[in-house]
């Protein structure tokens, strides 16, 4: 069976990061969407599904805040994960506020960022699928050691 | 950041022109104080001494007219208790010739014994009767005692006091001094007596020396001289120092007044005269004091007034001098200290303003960190067994080449926060303004604009001079009112224009940069240069940007001008002299390479 892959857009002015981070998560699983514009984002996720968005803050144009605002609006399923070189406590709770699922500051290891995204496609795919979180738990068979990719796969599963 | 520091600096000559240039304000603002310094001093002398001279003067001449009143006073005062005590004496002489006639043995026809006995009984009473004789009504010196022998029997018929003495009604009479048949000079004292309806005469002579010897044991003061004279001013009796008798005097006094007091110069010194008129005889007494000695308080009260406002002003001028000095030396230490202060708000601000980009810089540098991340995630996931990829060299060396430009990337960042923050004092090089203002807008800042929607406009002055002046810090001025013409803008919402224009006028050169933003309310524009006020929200900026602009171009001599149309827009304008900041010509060709 074809797998599917998780739809993420990501949301970065920095061309230079968005083609290695795309590469990455490409590799593991993920449908990557880069655009470097909050109002692309936009556009992009009106035309395709998206489960996912790591969205950074400081953008020109249409600024991070404002993307996930517009996002969680038009799209109340999707999950945004807030990527950004500076923050402060204010400004995460704002942000939680706002919708966020997480906030993560750049530089971010590979693993840490992983283990956000398949939290926030979880939380998405309980929400869609209104299951309660132990029940997910254990449909997962959640276990300590196992690999995020592993995690990814079953919820994937679940997901058809 | 866009902006690039000059990257060269070369040291020497031009540290030494920029501390030249650093010196002369410097060294006029000494020059001023010294002059505000002097000003005081002399300011505050005629200030103070002025009324002191003029008080002093004042009392001076005061205490002088008083004290020179007194003195005459006193020395009339003198002169008249003098005259009461010699008016008693001359009357106790006639009295003493009067009580002849009434004495035991007193005969009409006195012998020789009877005239000695008078002569004796006279001396007791005061050793200035020379002879006593006794008249009979023709004037016929009927009996005599005395030193002169021949006198006796004289006939005085025709003497002046004879013919006085009968004709007056009086029963005395005192003469002045005159030589008489005896050629010595003497005064007379004659009392007549009606016994059995005849008139008879005694007359007594006095010894004008003997006179004068009991004149000078009155005046007991200092200095003081006593002599007599007559209406017509013939010494009577005097003192060998004061005048030689029955000679005149040159002294005489005011007539119809009966006492009086004035000043004199005989033979060059100054004196002091007081005359008073005897009851007695029709003389006069003067009395004479130096005036160093009658006036002496005054002279000393003088002496103690000039010296006591010369302590005073000598005083003044100290406690002045001391007390200018001291305004002017913490004047001085002021102004210093605010130059100083200046300086480091300039460079407070600067670091204020790195601690506002602190937040910028975190995500400048964390930019290329992430980066570098990602990319070297890339190379670790071709070796993933999990991943199951094919690395590549082509693929590994161009996520190499990623890291390395990030690299740099990163590094530049920290080197211009270094040199921004950097403290070093204005160094001077010939700048063209135009280029500076590009270098500026140039790269980064003009893409930023473009995405914004923000329209940029240059009109510059192609003939503009190059100008001596700090690039960096005015290269930070500009960046300063570009951001906040930008930012305006941006806060409107809709895009607009930012108008950079260069201009040469005369003396000047006006640096403008323009933004159709919204503009500020005349009570705004009040305060924008105020340190720390900043419309922007808590956290985004520092409010020092346009305080230390404006002090970074007033240090260099120069003005901002700000103009404001709410709704339509902003400029704000450099006004720099061509004076202040001319490229000078040749000498700095010759010191300065082309450091630009």
């Amino acid at each position: 069976m074809e797998e599917k892959k998780i739809n993420l857009l990501v949301v970065d002015d920095e061309e230079s990061f968005l083609t290695p981070i795309s590469k990455r998560l490409g590799v593991r699983g993920f449908n990557v969407i880069p655009v470097t514009r909050g109002e692309m984002a936009l556009e992009v996720a009106r035309q395709q599904p998206i489960d996912i968005a790591l969205v950074d803050l400081k953008m020109p144009g249409m600024n991070g805040e404002e993307t996930l605002a517009a996002l969680k609006k038009e799209h109340p399923w999707m999950e945004v994960v807030i990527l950004t070189g500076h923050g402060s406590i204010e400004s995460a709770t704002e942000l939680a506020k706002s919708g966020a699922y997480s906030y993560l500051q750049k530089p971010c290891e590979m693993d840490r960022l992983l283990e956000v995204l398949t939290a926030a496609y979880k939380k998405k795919v309980m929400n869609k699928l209104k299951i309660k979180e132990d029940r997910m738990n254990e449909l997962l068979e959640f276990s300590q050691f196992g690999s995020p990719l592993a995690i990814l796969q079953k919820i994937r599963d679940l997901d058809k | 950041m866009a902006f690039e520091p000059s990257e060269t600096r070369p040291a020497g000559p031009p540290a030494a022109a920029a501390a030249d240039a650093a010196a002369k304000p410097h060294d006029a603002s000494k020059e001023r104080f010294a002059r505000l310094r002097r000003r005081l001093v002399v300011g505050m002398l005629a200030a103070f001494i002025t009324p002191i001279l003029v008080l002093s003067y004042y009392f001076h001449f005061q205490l002088r007219y008083s004290l020179t009143e007194s003195g005459k006073l006193h020395l009339l005062a003198l002169a008249e208790s003098q005259r009461n005590t010699i008016d008693l004496f001359l009357q106790e002489r006639v009295f003493n010739i009067f009580s002849l006639f009434y004495s035991a043995g007193f005969s009409l026809r006195p012998n020789e014994l009877a005239m000695q006995t008078c002569l004796q009984n006279l001396r007791q009473m005061s050793d200035a009767f020379i002879d006593v004789g006794f008249f009979n009504q023709s004037g016929i010196q009927v009996g005599y005692a005395g030193p002169f022998a021949f006198l006796h029997g004289r006939d005085y018929s025709r003497e002046t006091w004879f013919l006085s003495l009968n004709q007056q009604g009086r029963n005395y009479y005192i003469s002045d001094i005159y030589l008489g048949f005896r050629n010595k000079p003497h005064f007379t004292i004659a009392v007549k007596q009606v016994i059995d309806g005849k008139p008879l005469i005694i007359r007594a002579t006095l010894d004008p020396d003997k006179f004068y010897i009991f004149l000078h044991s009155i005046s007991s003061e200092k200095g003081v001289g006593s002599y007599l004279i007559n209406e017509q001013g013939y010494y009577q009796v005097a003192g060998p120092e004061l005048g030689k008798v029955m000679e005149k005097s040159t002294y005489t006094p005011l007539s119809r007044v009966e006492s009086g007091v004035d000043e004199r110069s005989v033979e060059g010194d100054k004196i002091l005269k007081a005359f008073t008129r005897l009851k007695e005889t029709p003389w006069i007494l003067v009395v004479r004091q130096p005036l160093s000695i009658a006036y002496a308080r005054m002279y000393r009260a003088r002496t103690i007034i000039i010296a006591a406002t010369a302590v005073i002003i000598v005083a003044f001028t100290l406690a002045i001098w001391l007390i200018v000095r001291r305004l002017i030396d913490e004047a001085e230490a002021t102004a210093q200290s605010r130059e100083e202060l200046r300086y480091q708000l300039i460079h407070a601000a600067k670091l204020a303003s790195v601690g506002e980009l602190a937040a910028g810089v975190a995500h400048e540098i964390n930019n290329p960190l992430q980066i570098i991340s990602a990319n070297a995630g890339v190379i670790r996931d071709f070796f993933d067994p999990d991943l199951k990829l094919t690395p590549t060299p082509e693929g590994i060396a161009a996520e190499l080449d990623q890291i390395d430009t990030a690299v740099f990337r990163a590094r530049n960042i920290t080197k211009k926060l270094m040199d921004y923050a950097r403290k070093y004092e204005p160094r001077l090089s010939r700048t063209n303004v135009n280029q500076l203002l590009d270098e500026v807008v140039g790269g980064l800042k003009e893409r930023e604009f473009a995405t914004a929607n923000i329209q940029l406009i240059r009109d510059y002055d192609p003939g503009l001079p190059e100008l001596m002046l700090d690039r960096d810090e005015l290269g930070q001025v500009f960046l300063n009112l570009i951001n906040n013409a930008g930012d305006s803008i941006v806060a409107a919402g809709r895009g607009g224009t930012i108008t950079l224009s260069t201009r040469r006028d005369n003396e000047h050169v006006r640096i403008a940069v323009m933004d159709t933003g919204p503009g500020m309310e005349p009570e705004l524009m009040k305060k924008i240069f105020l340190p720390f006020f900043t419309t922007r929200e808590v956290g985004k900026g520092t409010g020092l940007g346009l305080p230390v602009s404006l002090s970074i171009v007033e240090s260099m001599g120069g003005a901002i001008e700000v103009q404001s149309v709410p709704g339509s827009g902003s400029s704000f304008t450099i006004v720099l002299s061509i004076k202040n900041t001319e490229a000078a010509n040749d000498e700095d060709r010759t010191k300065e390479p082309a450091a630009t």
